[in-house]
């Protein structure tokens, strides 16, 4: 086995005792959403609980690519330098109908940008990584071997049922988060249900091990020779681990396909076909997946929240399953934390439910396209995916159609906290909009140093001025910070050309950025003197034409902390 | 091969295709098996009648012929 997962013991724990306070937040599932956000309210002072029904991190790649925005997400969590070091970055793409290349495609990116656009890790080490940086962290702590059994709120109380190796305990918790993936036992438990589209195509999903050539680029055969009227996917792993993923045919029983000796011989066929296989490999996970659109009316149910696959469902194609859940932990982290500090309104919850809700609108819309393409569920559609297929080569417009449409972040444009645009056309980003990461060189006492945006702004909402004037934003981020503490940092940046110490006014609370190759400014489309407020998910809050255009911090502050109700 | 990952300027061709892509799919699944070929071949020949002059309509039916 390429991974040997640890074995975790139970820990014996007492049930909550009725008249004792409630613990502060328990999240159930130890899937990489629900440790990411335990470690993101941990870092926000709010204590966590993660309760485990395994006793291990999951076997197998499963989600296997992580976005650029992703990466930054684990950034902040301070794990994004073991996931750079133990994943591989991509950023093309091929695919072929049968033996011949339809389509070459190029994932955006720019000089000046931090990270790929895509890593891939299996989901076993990502896992791994998040559970050892919590064992190093104060206040979180995982459960292994705690089955949840079922959940009742009463009185401003979530107490959770248990079945542990040595009988059935109680957890009292002020807040309860089911990250307990597609088959929540949280969600069943109050009678709640996923709505939408189930597909029909299914695939057999596999990991093997291989010394192959192949560059680290995602490879796509539709109705290969090795396997007629099939689609098979092909993703590098690191330590010469493969993903393949391929479709089954309508008339294909997938009990059967899912044996091994079937899964060898259609892998043996395609890799004798692509290279005239000659080097042994070895088989090491594999499983069935079918594809869904589904979600939940409301990710907030009282004090319950629901994040990742327990509150939505995306098809597989585009990879927009874990990416958008770490989105989720993202969000929930600060705006749950400002709940529970007592400084923000329980209303911004119901933002954090109705943003990602949109989020899964949004995801669907493309991931759609995508599964229509990739798995044609009727015959009008696997006649024309065919067609598109065959015409690619003399119509270049209709390879998009066979562009598989990579996740990248989602926006919250529609939200009720994002600030309206100050100009009729404002450039991009827009209010709402994921704001992008850059390089930057930040002015420290030894000098400049090497840095990002994602860097400087942290986990904090962040006041960003471009080329403002010394001391122009201090008072108001200092304002702003009083009202937001504790869970929530503010912090001042503000860009300059040329030698930052030349700057006559010292002012501690603006961290200077050098930006003389205007890559910020011109990632930002932005002009200078404008203001940018971004909140701590990275999602842009406001855009303002200067200092003097933000208003006051006090009414920014209630704005947010009362979820953009006012 | 041509790169597409950031041909902005092709939007709106895009947007034509996935339409076209689309509704010509679930066009197809709403009429009767048994009635496809004869649906399709009515449709191309409204197309053709309406939107092409005999050059376009022969390189449409040799370009279709030799992409097999």
């Amino acid at each position: 086995m390429y991974f040997t997962p640890r074995r975790y013991a139970f820990t014996p724990f007492p049930s909550s005792p009725p008249d004792a306070e409630p613990e502060t937040a328990v999240v159930v599932g130890a899937g990489p959403v629900g440790l990411a956000l335990a470690l993101g309210l941990s870092r926000r002072g709010v204590p966590v609980t993660v309760l485990e029904a395994g006793d291990s991190v999951v076997y197998g790649s499963r989600a296997i690519c992580l976005s650029r925005h992703s990466l930054e997400v684990l950034e902040r969590l301070g794990v994004g330098e073991e996931f750079a070091e133990r994943s591989l970055p991509w950023t093309s793409g091929r695919s072929f109908h049968r033996d011949a290349e339809v389509l070459s495609f190029e994932m955006p990116h720019v000089d000046g940008d931090v990270r790929t656009p895509m890593v891939n890790l299996s989901q076993s080490v990502a896992e791994q990584i998040l559970v050892d940086e919590i064992g190093r962290t104060d206040s979180c702590t995982v459960r292994w071997q705690c089955r949840v059994l079922d959940c009742t709120e009463q009185d401003g109380v979530v107490t959770v049922r248990i079945a542990t190796p040595e009988g059935q305990r109680e957890l009292r918790t002020r807040w309860l988060i089911a990250a307990d993936g597609a088959r929540s036992t949280v969600r069943e438990s109050l009678g709640l249900h996923l709505n939408g589209t189930s597909y029909e195509g299914r695939y057999v999903i596999a990991d093997i091990h291989w010394r192959s050539p192949l560059p680290t680029e995602r490879r796509v055969w539709f109705d290969p020779p090795s396997n007629p009227g099939s689609t098979i996917i092909l993703h590098r792993q690191p330590d010469d681990i493969w993903r393949v993923d391929y479709q089954l045919g309508p008339d294909d029983d997938p009990e059967a396909e899912i044996a091994e000796q079937r899964i060898r011989d259609r892998i043996t066929r395609h890799l004798d076909w692509l290279l005239g296989n000659t080097e042994p490999w070895t088989l090491e996970w594999s499983s069935l997946y079918r594809a869904h659109s589904l979600s939940l009316d409301s990710y907030r149910h009282g004090r319950v929240l629901f994040a990742g696959d327990a509150a939505h469902l995306v098809p597989i194609f585009g990879v927009r399953g874990l990416n958008s859940g770490l989105e989720d932990a993202d969000t929930l982290a600060w705006t749950l934390a400002s709940v529970v500090g007592g400084t923000a309104d329980p209303a911004l919850l119901d933002t954090y439910a109705a943003e990602r809700r949109e989020a899964w609108r949004q995801n669907v819309e493309q991931a759609e396209k995508s599964t229509l393409f990739m798995t044609p569920g009727t015959h009008g559609y696997a006649m024309t995916r065919d067609a598109v297929l065959t015409l690619a080569h003399r119509r270049p417009v209709l390879r998009h159609l066979i562009n598989p449409r990579q996740s990248s972040a989602t926006h919250s444009r529609a939200s009720p906290l994002t600030c309206a645009a100050t100009r009729d056309e404002s450039p991009d980003p827009v209010p709402g909009d994921p704001i992008p990461d850059r390089a930057v060189l930040a002015e420290s006492a030894p000098g400049q140093v090497p840095s990002s945006v994602n860097i400087e702004r942290g986990s904090d909402f962040t006041v960003l001025g471009v080329r403002t004037a010394p001391g122009a934003l201090t008072d108001f981020a200092q304002s702003l910070r009083k009202r937001l503490a504790p869970a929530v940092g503010v912090r001042a940046l503000v860009t300059h050309h040329g030698n930052g110490h030349e700057r006559a006014i010292p002012c501690p609370e603006e961290r200077l950025l050098d930006d003389s190759a205007g890559n910020l400014e011109s990632a930002f489309g932005a002009e200078p003197g404008e203001v940018f407020v971004i909140r701590p998910d990275g999602l842009l809050l406001g855009r303002f034409p200067g200092p003097d255009h933000l208003g006051a911090p006090e009414e920014l502050a209630d704005h947010i902390l009362q979820g953009g109700s006012r | 091969m041509t790169t597409v990952g950031s041909a902005h300027g092709l939007e709106q061709s895009v947007a034509h295709a996935e339409f076209v892509w689309r509704t010509v799919s679930e066009a197809i699944d709403t009429v009767p098996e048994s009635d496809r070929e004869a649906f399709l071949t009515r449709f191309v020949l409204l197309a053709a009648l309406d939107h092409l002059d005999a050059d376009e309509l022969t390189a449409l039916i040799a370009e279709a012929r030799e992409s097999r």
